[in-house]
């Protein structure tokens, strides 16, 4: 027996790795639609601000991530787009995460196409540009400065969905779902709190708890990670790609939680065994 | 010369500090122009720091291709990256969607090369981390415990399945859901201490800010000349 | 995008996933290639994007235009390069002068404001629950009360463990001591919400794998992972030492 127990706890890494593997492959093989999903305050603080908004309306979406993070914020950054897009409010989208912009770009493009939203009419994808703080400062002054051409070459400032608009102080909303940094503590540090708009914010799981401390005083909700996500697509009425991820996550951390089990278990029963 | 050398840079760094902190303070039209200018000067800047990064890189590989050390090759790699990514960069004038919706073929090469990847290389942390859970996180404090009590707690209560296991033991007896008391301990206890290290974080980022414009922490001049 | 450029993107999306795949196994030349090419096309991205987004428009097509405001701030940019020329490199410490002093003098009042009165307000405001000008001694209310007060004793005794001014004895020691559970619990709760990010990620490339695997993509997924594990086996058989295998 006590072998049997140094045999577990020397178990080969690759073994492991292979039942990880297993535990995510399965829901995707065959979708169990494990229910028991709740929507919490902090994303329904950023669903009611968006539900509320009069149609054109103007929301801004920064969708700072890459594909390193795409699992995580592709899927709530799609349900954002859409619910504005449901709500006929005008969108400008941005990033400032270079190897993010095709993401931000597709996300747009889909999310306009459902709806039947026309570029340059209700949507404009700004892109990126570099040096974060001078863009978010830049974008609160004079969006035009930092913008004179939207990713598409276009002149910014001829785009009928920009008629009016100066800088992010008009905003009647703005969202950032953001992988880590530059992202929402630079929004709120060098935009929202200074010129005083509405924001909400989006996050990986491995950022959310530094980000609370900013909720619900400086943003009025937080949508965190694929969990956050599917909470904002159940409130949208579109589960999507993140809902279906939540089996394979829940096996995921069930495996985590035998682990650790495994882990502290093991070296006591070790002791106790002959 | 010694001026232009030494002082000129920390002249610059003074007047520049000093007059964008003071501008945040000054709701004057003249003030939000300066800003505005300036922000995007700092763009256009900020811009050619990119170049210093690459040029470095370069360096790197293209010594490795001339010493020929073991795995110099893979440099190769490195370098048919950069062609590929450029290429289809300057084929497509740097747009991924055409201007008829189709994918372009940097938009082919983004969603199927660095795309995958990025993705793939970020991911093979979700492998170690249930490693790491076999074999390192055993509890040998009291400190140590309590954090694995509230990381098993968060694990458990944060995907369906254990709200559901939760909800299938408990039904509606306990005042509060699970979901509900995992909130409160993140907007609450553990919110404090992210405040606790978030005004400790700026203390420091305005304390070294007011050096570096004081010209006190002087790093950024490199070397000795 | 045609059928053809389809599944070419499918097969090389495979590939790559499963050459970086591979370093579970062992680190091996497969995971050596993906990478140096991962960093490779990054930058050709960010060198494309960098030119035609930022670049053309800020710098080329105003001086095209006959509007000479962009040559200070490029003259300044292009003194970031003189970095890797010594005899000039002293012009690079006027950029980096401007950077620094720059976003400095922005850091200061932002931080002030938004890490620290910010984050005071948000801890203590409102430090207890009124109605009409009176203390409000409902259930609601009360549990706000001690959720306020978790927070603030929170608050004050993490300041006070990251405090080393003072001797950390008597009851600034008991005050850190409390401190360090807060932390813990901050840990805690950081480990479980990073265990759903990385998995969340794993699922993310997985679902592709298990997309590309049909007739539809010419079977991408289980040929090349036909193929990356045979590569395994041979690479192994040929040049793993016996002191590795021990």
């Amino acid at each position: 027996m006590k072998r049997f127990l140094e045999g577990l706890a020397n178990v080969d890494r690759r073994i492991l790795f292979l039942l990880v593997v297993v535990v995510i492959l399965v829901p995707i093989m065959h979708p169990l639609a494990l229910p028991g999903l709740k929507v919490t305050d902090s994303v329904r603080g950023v669903y009611d601000q968006i539900e509320k908004l009069p149609p054109r309306s103007t929301i801004a979406i920064s969708f700072d991530f890459d594909p390193a993070s795409k699992p995580e914020l592709y899927p709530m950054a799609l349900a954002v787009t859409r619910h504005a897009f449901k709500k006929d409010l005008k969108v400008i989208g941005m990033n400032l995460w270079i190897t993010g912009t095709g993401l931000a770009d597709e996300i747009l493009t889909a999310a306009a196409a459902e709806h039947g939203k026309r570029y340059g009419e209700d949507y404009v994808f700004l892109g990126w540009q570099p040096s974060p703080i001078a863009v978010i400062t830049g974008v609160f002054t004079d969006i035009y400065k930092i913008f004179s051409k939207d990713q598409k070459g276009n002149d910014t400032r001829a785009l009928p969905v920009m008629k009016g608009f100066r800088s992010f102080q008009q905003l009647d909303y703005f969202v950032e779902l953001g992988a880590g940094s530059p992202g929402l503590p630079h929004w709120v540090q060098y935009g929202a709190d200074k010129f005083k708009i509405k924001m909400g914010g989006g996050c990986t799981a491995v950022s959310e708890p530094g980000y609370r401390p900013y909720y619900p005083v400086q943003i009025t909700g937080l949508i965190p990670a694929m969990k956050g996500a599917a909470e904002y697509e159940s409130l949208i009425g579109k589960p999507d790609k993140a809902y279906a991820g939540l089996d394979a996550i829940s096996l995921g951390h069930f495996l985590i939680l035998l682990a650790l089990a495994m882990c502290n278990l093991i070296p006591v029963l070790t002791r106790f065994t002959k | 010369m010694v001026f232009a050398k030494k002082t000129l840079p920390l002249i610059v760094c003074f007047v520049m500090g000093t007059l964008v902190a003071i501008q945040y303070y000054v709701p004057h039209r003249l003030s939000q122009s300066f800003i505005e200018e300036l922000s995007h000067w700092e763009i256009i800047i900020a811009a050619f720091a990119f170049f210093l990064g690459l040029v470095s890189v370069m360096q790197v590989h293209i010594g490795k291709l001339r010493r020929r050390p073991p795995g110099w090759g893979f440099s190769l790699f490195l370098f048919a990256g950069i062609i590929i990514g450029v290429a289809t960069g300057f084929i497509s004038r740097g747009k991924q969607i055409s201007e008829t919706g189709a994918m372009t073929p940097f938009g082919w090469m983004y969603n199927n090369m660095l795309n995958p990847l990025q993705g793939t290389m970020f991911c093979l942390l979700g492998f170690y981390i249930v490693s790491a859970a076999y074999r390192a996180f055993k509890v040998r404090s009291k400190e140590a415990a309590v954090l694995l009590m509230v990381a098993v707690l968060f694990i458990f209560a944060r995907v369906p399945l254990g709200q559901y296991l939760w909800e299938s033991v408990w039904g509606s007896t306990l005042p509060w859901q699970l979901h509900q008391i995992v909130e409160w301990i993140m907007n609450t206890p553990a919110k404090a201490a992210g405040r606790g290290i978030l005004i400790g974080v700026s203390l420091g980022a305005v304390a070294t800010s007011v050096k570096i414009i004081a010209g006190i922490e002087r790093q950024y001049m490199g070397g000795k000349d | 995008m045609n059928d053809f450029t389809m599944v070419l993107g499918a097969w090389v999306a495979t590939g790559l996933t499963l050459c970086i795949f591979s370093f579970l196994y062992e680190d091996n030349p497969l995971f050596k290639m993906a990478e140096h090419l991962y960093i490779g096309v990054t930058i050709g991205y960010s060198l494309t994007s960098l030119i035609f987004n930022s670049m053309g428009p800020n710098i080329y097509e105003p001086l095209k235009a006959g509007r000479l405001l962009p040559i200070l701030p490029t003259l300044l940019g292009l003194g970031f390069l003189t970095r890797f020329f010594p005899k000039w490199s002293w012009l690079s410490r006027i950029s980096f002068a401007f950077v620094m002093g720059y976003s400095s003098g922005l850091t200061i009042p932002t931080a002030i404001v938004s890490q620290f009165l910010k984050q005071l307000e948000g801890t203590v405001y409102p430090l207890l629950t009124r109605k009409q000008g009176l203390l409000d001694f409902s259930l609601p209310a009360l549990g706000h009360d001690f959720t306020v007060l978790v927070l603030v004793v929170g608050l004050l005794s993490v300041l006070i463990y990251f405090f080393f001014s003072v001797e950390h004895k008597g009851p600034v020691k008991a005050a850190s001591k409390v401190g360090i559970y807060f932390i813990m619990v901050y840990l805690g709760a950081a480990f479980g919400t990073t265990v759903m990010g990385r998995f969340s990620l794993l699922y993310g490339r997985l679902f592709d794998l298990y997309t590309y695997r049909g007739a539809k993509y010419h079977y991408a997924t289980p040929v090349l992972l036909v193929l990356v594990v045979l590569f395994l086996v041979v690479y192994d058989a040929k040049y793993k030492k016996p002191a590795d295998a021990a």
